[in-house]
């Protein structure tokens, strides 16, 4: 059901067994797997059901560090969260992105891959993709014409994505989550604080408030926040009266270790005999279940201590004549920012796009790297003075990336490089910005994917992490994290696919939890 | 770099008198364009970008600019009893297809103006431009 808290006149508590703070795709995939379970679920989200400039701004914030886009476009707020605007781009992280590995610092995962593959294959069906296989022959077999360059596969492998339609998950997922019994979807219910008992070891209820001046208190057995990885921070460490240093913070890393996927072109690849190269082709314009994007294997990862990352390819006629997206995604109000990206580029180039990959043999391609940031704690997410309409304190955001990241992008292209010049093929142009090994500049185009990463990292030992391995905020016995905070290192894939994961099995650890403790309501 | 669709021609008189400079290594008269013509990178790019990546290398490598010190090295194991000669029947043009595939997989490559080279043809591309200017 759905109550709309603007129309709420209540001075109770508002009780439950689960209470999730955040619709989006984490959030709602949660409750949709809590449907008919026999147990009270409060879903709280802070927007209604479509755009607002109100409640977006509560996502407004200040930014120092590398460029980035504005705070308050970055994600959008209301049901169903950033996947109103997502590109749908899906993939799966790697075995070694959950490996400690001794070039990356505070790298590793106290889980594996083997532990999300379960939940992968459920979050399949909720952003509608094919079937759980990523490798590169299977695809081949679906389609003659999707032909992979001749590089060495102990080397280079083909990192394939599949594409959402995208799922709209507001739309899609509006109905059955108001339609169940046991779901109690809240809108216009912002949790601005958490209230815990006087030892600081459980969660006593949520403050939530809205624009209209009501504020409430949520109470439930466990509290989920699903709120993407700066507001997840913030909410923690803006819930400061009972713990000075906010909630899961006694070891200052709540906010720390902000991760992105630094996005930047970064050279060309000119081949012999030209070619359309099909299996590389973004989803733009035509109906392609996969694209593959080019990987480097575990082994030489650790053999050239390389972060994990791809290099995508688009002809260079076209990608020439576009602009960086942190040029064209620069306005505070989301919508100004999607028009002006879709006119400068995506509009501009969708059909020539199509043609270029689908009929056009091309000789030269742009070279597109997203690559892992290494674990830092100085980029980071932090409490700013200013407050919003709702007082509660402002995001912060610090962006550090290192002369490391940047070195692992020229290690990358060498290596490519080298492998293209064994094959025969062509040969590798690396831009000026990495030229010279020793240049710590970025370039201005430098970008990233919208993917917000690590602010409440997962480690089982209390001084490297913010949750544990089922995602409970150390020393708080019911409360959780849910989606990308919780990664402790941002693997090479757009996170969406592995946040929804990741939601999942914390979902079948509350279910358990639940089991445990306490009766489903009959 | 304009998009490469000529084959080489020869650069200029000044190339076609110094050929004969080349003569003290056996064989190589006859085929020497394949020293100063980086076969496979003249199918992907132009005379002007050639040229570029031939500066940059002397830039980065003063000490090679001449083109007895060039042809030196690039002709380094054309004897008549290397492995790679051998194995190509005696061919400078598959002597140089097997030179460059194994400095590649040797790792024995270089980043010349943005290019991932080997070193091989980057001093093809610096004796193009030396040759050009004489």
């Amino acid at each position: 059901m759905h109550i709309d808290a603007r129309e709420l006149d209540t001075t109770d508590s508002i009780e439950g067994d689960l209470c999730i703070i955040g619709a989006g795709a984490a959030g709602i995939s949660m409750a949709i797997d809590w449907m008919n379970k026999g147990y009270k679920v409060l879903l709280l989200e802070g927007g209604g059901f479509k755009y607002d400039e109100k409640i977006q701004d509560l996502y407004a914030g200040k930014q120092t560090g590398q460029r980035y886009y504005p705070l308050k476009s970055a994600r959008l707020h209301y049901f169903g969260g950033t996947t109103n605007h997502w590109a749908g781009m899906c993939s799966i992280l790697d075995p070694i992105d959950f490996k400690k590995r001794d070039w990356v610092p505070y790298s590793g995962w106290p889980i594996t891959l083997e532990d999300l593959k379960p939940y992968y294959v459920k979050a399949h069906e909720l952003v509608e993709i094919g079937p759980f296989n990523y490798d590169i022959d299977f695809w081949k077999s679906t389609d003659k014409e999707l032909t992979e360059l001749p590089l060495d596969r102990t080397v280079i492998f083909n990192k394939i994505y599949q594409f959402s339609p995208p799922t709209r998950f507001g739309e899609k997922y509006r109905d059955k989550v108001t339609g169940a019994r046991n779901i109690h979807l809240y809108t216009h219910a912002n949790v601005v604080d958490i209230r815990t008992n006087e030892s600081v070891t459980s969660v006593e209820y949520v403050l939530a408030k809205n624009h209209i001046g009501r504020s409430f208190r949520f109470k439930a057995k466990y509290y989920v926040f699903a709120c993407c990885a700066v507001q997840n921070a913030r909410i923690l460490l803006a819930s400061n009266k009972q713990a000075p240093r906010g909630l899961g913070n006694d070891h200052d890393l709540v906010g720390r270790y902000w991760m992105e996927h630094p996005e930047v072109k970064s050279g060309e690849l000119w081949i012999n005999h030209p070619d359309r190269l099909k299996l590389y082709a973004y989803n733009d314009g035509y109906n392609a279940k996969v694209r593959s994007e080019i990987g480097i294997t575990e082994a030489m990862q650790v053999e050239h201590k390389l972060l994990n990352g791809t290099i995508s390819l688009s002809p260079l006629d076209i990608a020439k004549n576009m602009k960086p997206i942190i040029e064209t995604w620069s306005k505070d109000d989301p919508r100004e920012s999607y028009q002006n990206t879709e006119d400068a580029n995506i509009r501009a180039v969708r059909k020539k796009w199509l043609y270029m990959f689908n009929e056009h043999k091309n000789q030269g391609f742009e070279l597109f790297t997203r690559i892992e940031q290494s674990p830092n704690p100085d980029s980071r997410v932090t409490l700013d003075t200013e407050t919003d309409a709702l007082g509660m304190p402002r995001a912060k955001l610090h962006w550090a990336l290192t002369q490391a990241d940047k070195q692992a992008i020229r290690r990358l292209y060498l290596l490519f490089g080298q492998q293209v010049g064994i094959s025969g093929i062509g040969r590798v142009k690396l831009m000026d910005f990495l030229q010279d090994e020793n240049d710590p500049a970025w370039p201005s185009s430098t970008g990233g994917g919208w993917h917000h990463m690590g602010t409440t990292r997962m480690s089982d030992d209390p001084q490297t992490g913010v949750v544990d391995k089922n995602c409970q905020v150390h020393g708080i016995q019911n409360l959780y994290m849910a989606g990308s905070s919780c990664f402790a290192t941002g693997g090479a894939v757009n996170p969406t696919l592995s946040l929804i994961a990741l939601t999942l099995r914390l979902s079948e650890h509350l279910d358990s939890q639940m089991k445990t403790n306490y009766k489903p309501i009959p | 770099m304009t998009r490469r669709s000529f084959v080489f021609t020869m650069v200029g008189t000044a190339v076609a008198a110094t050929l004969a400079y080349f003569g003290c290594k056996r064989q190589v008269t006859s085929q020497s364009s394949a020293l100063y013509l980086p076969h496979f990178l003249s199918i992907l790019m132009d005379k002007s970008a050639i040229e570029e990546i031939g500066k940059s290398y002397l830039k980065k490598h003063p000490e090679e600019n001449s083109i007895e010190k060039l042809k030196s090295n690039i002709l380094s194991s054309f004897d008549g009893n290397s492995l790679a000669q051998k194995e190509t029947g005696g061919s400078i043009d598959k002597f140089f297809e097997s030179k460059i595939l194994s400095e590649f997989r040797n790792g024995n490559q270089e980043v010349i103006d943005g290019w991932v080279l080997s070193v091989t043809e980057a001093r093809q591309c610096a004796l193009f431009t030396v040759l050009n200017k004489s």
